[in-house]
């Protein structure tokens, strides 16, 4: 065999191995598009209701959501057309995951110090430690948790993910899909916000001094770091003359002069970085206020420091709705639909939501719901629009927690999660029959 | 100039009284209503005839006599007003070392002046007064009606029944938040007497021993024989044992024990009830489910409530209605009462009618508790209670405008 034939072969063998490997891998990599047909769709682009439309779904991605078109040749077509089709629900703050059916019961707190214990009274359990601003939901959350299949029955598909917990910082959040193959693939956004409270049975001041200390100690921090950046160019600067002169000295021997200290680099602080990220807006500052001084407090911080506030709870926020509506402060409401005071019903959405504040609903449940729908039924009955209230469990949560680009609406491009419904989605009897995420049959399991 | 006042006064006396006999007397009708009377079928466009607080009259062929004040009602649905058929407002809740008070009747510890538009609003003109639920024997309940008609005293019926819990409520050990003072000759150790009895078997042998009137010797021999001096009564006069069990052990329990003493059962609680449900339909026993459906509350617990095959899934309920057990539905807490209504529609999910579903807090608690010849449906010679709703566009429930207790309009809200 001549070279040159060697060659030859060696390129057809490549090529041939090439094609072999492409082919397997679009035979094996493409699934099957799915065409799904329905009564009823909601959340679609242009017409927010396509009635008799169909969807189309290729690699867990909405291709296409219309009318007119037929299946392709390929596709797997499945018949929808007594039901109706609504987005998968942002459950926009709940603590999921967190192994809660493993939790014990919430001890009392220990007695005050000096009190004589009797040797037959237990000891109290050590109290578990405080969260810290560095904390990660995403990280300690298990993706196959028994409270995500409760909510996917409910129909939410994916929810903001915060640590249960009420003490003035609560960690970071994140955004997650509650149905994945793998715990990576589980995580839509992460930090989705920094987890703040202000729920307190005493008055809010407290822990607003407490947030102003630790907001001042990361300025404290990152002034700490500009001084050393300074410093150490000031350093560098006169280290490099001194060089110079050093050869200028060696040269006319002369004695050398005294010997540059070095600025010493400060300890990089976790907590103190999340901190500065929440103060120069990148990351929005979550505070759980429900009371009206909790939230002017959390207002009052917010504009302080400029930070990119979102409220959590909210429940008197209608009272400055139309201060929070020109602040562009969003609320995430919940749990309660409808507020009451003194026995009488507020529909706290929906004062929030004539004034523009963009509202969206949060069960703040830690071992899931089935009950999302069932609630905003009950605040619809109480004055809510059947469009605002689905509104508020799909696109609006979906555009405040920041993942409106994947999830919240059925159009083209998007992640191809939906619920199929036997009815329409505020009326008494109606069931979520099917849930689907990323394309992919969640609930009920197979 | 005496004489002409005290005349002045009895003609005014005279004239109230007179006006006061014309207004009581005056006959009512209630025109072009959708009726739902919870006894048969929906009248699409009826007459109700009250007279003195009474129906005397109902259906879609009736005559209106004349001089009736006319209340025209098309466009208006009707129902009867709801029995919430469990409800602590007035039992206390005190911890007590004691197990067991039967003598202890509700009806002794509620107010009757006080206001409940809370509960009116939503829809509940007859409440039954539970006893507490932390005690073996905890008392006897009574059935009032709320809004106070003209027809007599607000009380339906006094010892409704008499209530035992054979759950894990009544084996809680009294609590104890303050730790007791330092140890000193004049505070020996006392430690925390435990509840009597202390598991679940022994609370089931305790009741049984109790009404089998033995005579007792021994530690208990004092506690025993007044306890069974005053269950006595309650077995003679047919006072129905209101049980509180939740799992199928003690449910069988409680039928075992009403079988043995021939007394009247009814379950209450019964979570797991729908297991049995073959047993009960055969034996006729009511059950009072339980539901912890909340439509506008905190779902924050760390155990896992109304989860999918748990002991609190809504679905339980559904069936026991479905399998034709005459069940009624109540709340566990009394925050909810107001929303009953929807806690009860809720069950629609699973099949049911709407109607079906109205009846478990109408017409069917008040079966269970046997004031059905007063209140639970609109037919002839029943209280006139009757609730008034209508229909909004675009909103899941009609609304609920006014309420009518013994012919008269006692709440109304826009």
């Amino acid at each position: 065999m001549s070279n040159t034939e060697r060659v030859l072969l060696a390129r057809a063998s490549f090529s041939f191995l090439l094609f072999i490997g492409l082919a397997g891998g679009l035979i094996f990599s493409t699934e099957k598009p799915i065409y799904i047909k329905a009564k009823k769709i909601y959340g679609c682009e242009k017409a927010r209701i396509l009635e008799n439309g169909a969807i189309l779904i290729e690699g867990g991605k909405i291709i296409r959501v219309d009318k007119k078109s037929r299946p392709p040749e390929n596709a797997q077509v499945i018949d929808f057309t007594d039901r109706i089709i609504v987005p998968g629900f942002v459950d926009a703050h709940c603590a999921l995951g967190y192994h809660a059916e493993d939790l014990s019961v919430k001890t009392e707190p220990p007695p005050p110090a000096g009190t004589p214990i009797p040797w037959w009274v237990p000891a109290p359990p050590e109290m578990p430690p405080m969260p810290e601003a560095r904390f990660q939901s995403a990280q300690a959350v298990f993706y196959k948790d028994f409270s995500f299949m409760k909510s996917l029955a409910g129909g939410i598909t994916s929810a903001k993910i915060a640590i249960p917990a009420d003490y003035l910082v609560d960690g970071t959040s994140a955004c997650v899909k509650l149905f994945a193959d793998s715990a990576s693939d589980l995580i839509l956004k992460n930090p989705a916000g920094e987890e703040f409270s202000f729920v307190v049975k005493e008055n809010a001041t407290e822990r607003y001094a407490e947030l102003k200390k630790l907001f001042l100690e990361a300025q404290e921090y990152e002034k700490g770091f500009k001084k050393y950046e300074q410093d150490l160019k000031i350093y560098l600067d006169k280290k490099k003359a001194k060089d110079q002169k050093k050869e200028a000295q060696a040269q006319k021997q002369e004695p050398a002069e005294q010997t540059l200290e070095e600025p010493k680099e400060p300890r990089k602080d976790e907590n103190q970085e999340i901190i500065l990220q929440v103060l120069r807006g990148k990351i929005p500052a979550m505070i759980r206020a429900s009371r009206i001084n909790e939230i002017e407090a959390a207002v009052k911080i917010a504009e302080e420091f400029k930070l990119n506030l979102v409220l959590v709870g909210g429940q008197e926020a209608y009272r400055i709705a139309g201060d929070l509506a020109s602040k562009r402060i969003p609320v995430i409401a919940g749990p309660d639909a409808v507020y009451v005071k003194k026995g009488e019903k507020i529909n706290y959405i929906k004062a929030l939501l004539s004034k523009n504040v963009p509202v969206a609903f949060s069960s703040q449940s830690n071992a899931g719901t089935p009950f999302l729908l069932f609630q905003l039924t009950y605040a619809v009955q109480y004055g809510l629009t059947e469009e605002e209230a689905l509104n508020i469990l799909t696109v609006n949560a979906a555009r405040i927690l920041g993942i409106a680009d994947k999830v919240g609406t059925l159009e083209a491009g998007k992640d191809a999660d939906f619920v199929v419904l036997s009815g329409e989605p505020f009326e008494f009897g109606t069931k979520v029959e099917k849930v689907y995420v990323n394309g992919k049959l969640a609930y009920p399991k197979e | 100039m005496k004489i002409i006042n005290k005349m002045a006064f009895s003609f005014c006396l005279i004239v109230f009284l007179g006006s006061g006999i014309l207004l009581f007397g005056q006959t009512k009708a209630i025109r072009g209503a959708e009726i739902h009377t919870m006894a048969g079928e929906v009248i699409k466009s009826g007459i109700i005839l009250i007279e003195q607080g009474k129906i005397v009259a109902i259906g879609d062929n009736v005559m209106v006599p004349a001089g009736a004040e006319i209340i025209e009602a098309s466009g208006w649905i009707l129902y009867p007003g709801f029995i919430a058929s469990s409800c602590r407002l007035s039992s206390e809740e005190i911890q007590n070392f004691e197990s067991f008070s039967p003598d202890l009747s509700s009806l002794d510890g509620f107010d009757f002046f006080g206001d409940y538009s809370r509960l009116l609003a939503g829809g509940i003109t007859a409440i039954y007064l539970d006893t507490s639920k932390n005690r073996l024997i905890s008392g006897k309940g009574a059935l009032v009606k709320l809004g106070t008609g003209q027809g007599g005293p607000p009380v339906l019926k006094k010892d409704a029944a008499l209530r035992i819990n054979l759950g894990e409520g009544s084996l809680l050990p009294p609590m104890t938040k303050v730790y007791p003072a330092p140890i000193s000759d004049e505070n020996p150790i006392t430690p925390v007497q435990k509840q009597f009895p202390s598991s679940s078997l022994g609370a089931y042998w305790v009741v049984r021993s109790i009404f089998r009137f033995e005579p007792y010797t021994g530690d208990l021999a004092k506690y025993m024989n007044n306890i069974s001096s005053s269950l006595r009564k309650a077995q003679e006069q047919k006072i129905p044992l209101l049980i509180q069990c939740q799992k199928v052990p003690e449910i069988e329990q409680a039928i075992e024990l009403s079988e043995q003493l021939k007394i009247p059962l009814i379950i209450s609680g019964g979570a797991e009830a729908h297991r049995l449900s073959a047993v009960l339909k055969e034996k006729n026993i009511p059950v009072i489910a339980e539901s912890n459906l909340k439509p506008n509350d905190v779902y924050k617990e760390k155990t896992f409530p109304l989860s999918e095959g748990s002991l609190n899934d809504p679905e339980n309920i559904s069936v026991l209605i479905g399998q034709g057990i005459l069940t009624s539905i109540a709340p566990a807490e009394d925050k909810n009462l107001p929303d009953l209504l929807w806690i009860v529609l809720y069950h629609q999910k699973y099949g049911l009618s709407a109607e079906d579903l109205i009846k478990s807090i109408t017409i069917n608690p008040a079966r269970i508790f046997g004031v059905d010849s007063r209140i639970g449906s609109l037919e002839k010679g029943k209280d006139a209670d009757i609730l008034f709703f209508q229909s909004e566009p675009g909103k899941p429930l009609p609304r609920l405008r006014k309420v009518m207790i013994e012919g008269r309009i006692i709440h109304e809200q826009h």
